[in-house]
């Protein structure tokens, strides 16, 4: 009988890693839906001389990516949960070791490190779709192994990590990356814009400001729909799936896929109606969605859905306003990435911090208190904007940041890009 | 390049086993494959803008940063 019991202990057990193993292998394939939405959405919003250069521009993120985090970004997250000095017993997961590979007695080590993966390729498509139309390809191929290999995983040691500085000095509560992710990218995309300029002719003399509309705004939309539909593998693999017990958050705390379930989706129908009440239009209503998403990210866990609903209302409104914003004081985010995941991260910790203040958390981290998330925003943003900055500034003092005039007035498909997007009906060089 | 002589009891199963001199050397070539990617990419576009017009590299990938 005991013999038994322990063989159906052991088959149980076993069944319960496979289950988890199975879990985020179907997570991580969502989240590449992820890649091919901001794939459609940034061919889209650029015009039909740089459509093909915008997708491989995406592409080969993506790619460079993955080896950068198999590098060195698995290993930096576990190297600085205390601020910039390495922590003990962080070379298990540098890549020679014995985890760090096909291995039979570890399971969790490559579909963790896979998911976190995609996490990381979000940063990068996030400050791709901010720079399409005058980045030379590989500027931002630098820029984007440093954000999604390095930058944002230092913010998740910071904020993510068991032994986190953030967590356990602010008690920093993020739990669907609104800040780890999504504000160090947006900040961090924010940094290169200043240096990057705006395409040429989007502002005129008198700095007139001049709509540059996407050449196929459908597929951008539809771009933008998928990339929702990523977010469920996203913020799937942002929950805990514990061997032989309930699911918690990153932080430890007891949680379900139903609260992800109710806030996740009242977070998406609050942005639509938020950013619908100030654009009416659909690019900025599905990116509204989107950033409703964003702001409710961070407290997914507890909130009532009704008020999940209305801070990803204000963060709907937000998302056009700043746009807008942006653009009148120089910015030309051509996406609207900055606003999306930079300002609507950065608010989704701020509501947090109202509507968590006093929640526990758990191992002897402070509570959840107001000024913990702000200050934790803060450090975020700071995260993304200075490395951000300063690298394309070297960039650029290089002359190596952006392409020549001339490439892109005649567009950079045509310079760069041996094929054409619409042979038929556009032949080289009629573009525009 | 086998790790292993018997899947019983086996855990690492990648080529070469955990740090050895096959992981050390296919890292290098990784990496080299990486940045060596990056670097061509960087002369190729040098290349190409230069023979789109002769001067443009000269001229500097900086105009049109008007902010």
């Amino acid at each position: 009988m005991e013999a038994e019991l322990n063989e159906l202990q052991s088959t149980v057990q076993l069944m319960s890693s496979i289950s988890m193993e199975m879990f985020y292998w179907w997570c991580t394939a969502l989240m590449v839906l992820i890649h091919a939405g901001f794939l459609a959405y940034e061919m889209g919003a650029s015009r039909v001389k740089n459509s093909l250069a915008a997708g491989v521009k995406n592409i080969l993120a993506l790619a460079y990516i993955i080896p950068a985090f198999y590098f060195f970004g698995w290993w930096i997250y576990s190297a600085f949960p205390g601020g910039f000095t390495i922590a003990e017993g962080a070379s298990a997961a540098a890549p020679w070791s014995a985890s760090m590979g096909p291995n039979l007695e570890s399971k969790g080590t490559g579909i963790f490190w896979a998911a976190f993966t995609l996490f990381g390729a979000t940063t990068a498509s996030i400050l791709s779709g901010a720079v399409i139309e005058r980045i030379r390809l590989s500027a931002f191929i630098i820029l984007a192994v440093l954000l999604g290999g390095a930058v944002w995983i230092l913010g998740g040691a910071w904020g993510w990590h068991p032994d986190g500085w953030m967590l356990n000095q602010l008690g920093y509560h993020d739990i669907g990356a609104a800040g780890v992710v999504h504000a160090v990218a947006g900040f961090f995309a924010l940094g290169v814009l200043f240096n990057l300029g705006p395409r040429v002719g989007k502002y005129g003399a008198g700095g007139k400001i001049n709509d540059i509309p996407p050449h196929n705004l459908p597929m951008a939309v539809i771009g933008l729909m998928l990339i929702i539909v990523g977010f469920f593998g996203f913020l799937g693999g942002c929950i805990i799936y514990n061997v032989g017990s309930d699911w918690t958050t990153i932080y430890g705390n007891p949680s379900n896929l139903s609260a992800f379930g109710f806030n996740t989706l009242m977070g998406f129908a609050g942005g639509v109606i938020g950013a619908y009440t100030m654009a009416r239009e659909p690019f900025w209503m599905v990116s509204g969605g989107l950033a409703g998403i964003i702001s409710v990210a961070a407290g997914l866990d507890v909130y009532y859905p009704p008020i999940a609903f209305a801070v990803a209302f204000a963060g709907g409104l937000l998302v056009p306003a700043s746009g807008w914003l942006l653009e009148r004081v120089g910015i030309d985010d051509a996406v609207g990435a900055v606003p999306v995941h930079g300002f609507a991260g950065f608010w989704s910790l701020i509501a947090s911090g109202i509507f968590l203040h006093g929640y526990p958390n758990v191992g002897g981290a402070p509570d959840v208190t107001f000024w913990g998330q702000a200050i934790g925003a803060l450090v975020m943003a700071a995260l993304g904007l200075i490395p951000g900055y300063l690298v394309s500034l070297v960039l650029k003092s290089l002359g190596v940041l952006r392409v020549p005039y001339e490439v892109e007035e005649a567009g950079i498909d045509q310079i760069e890009i041996p094929s054409e997007p619409y042979p038929e009906t556009m032949p080289r060089g009629s573009s525009q | 390049m086998s790790p292993i002589s018997d899947w019983e009891g086996a855990s690492v199963v990648f080529t070469f086993g955990a740090d050895s001199v096959g992981v050390w050397l296919s890292l290098a070539v990784a990496l080299g494959i990486g940045v060596g990617v990056i670097a061509r990419m960087i002369r190729d576009e040098n290349r190409t803008f230069a023979s789109h017009s002769p001067n443009l590299t000269q001229r500097g990938a900086l105009e049109g940063a008007n902010i």
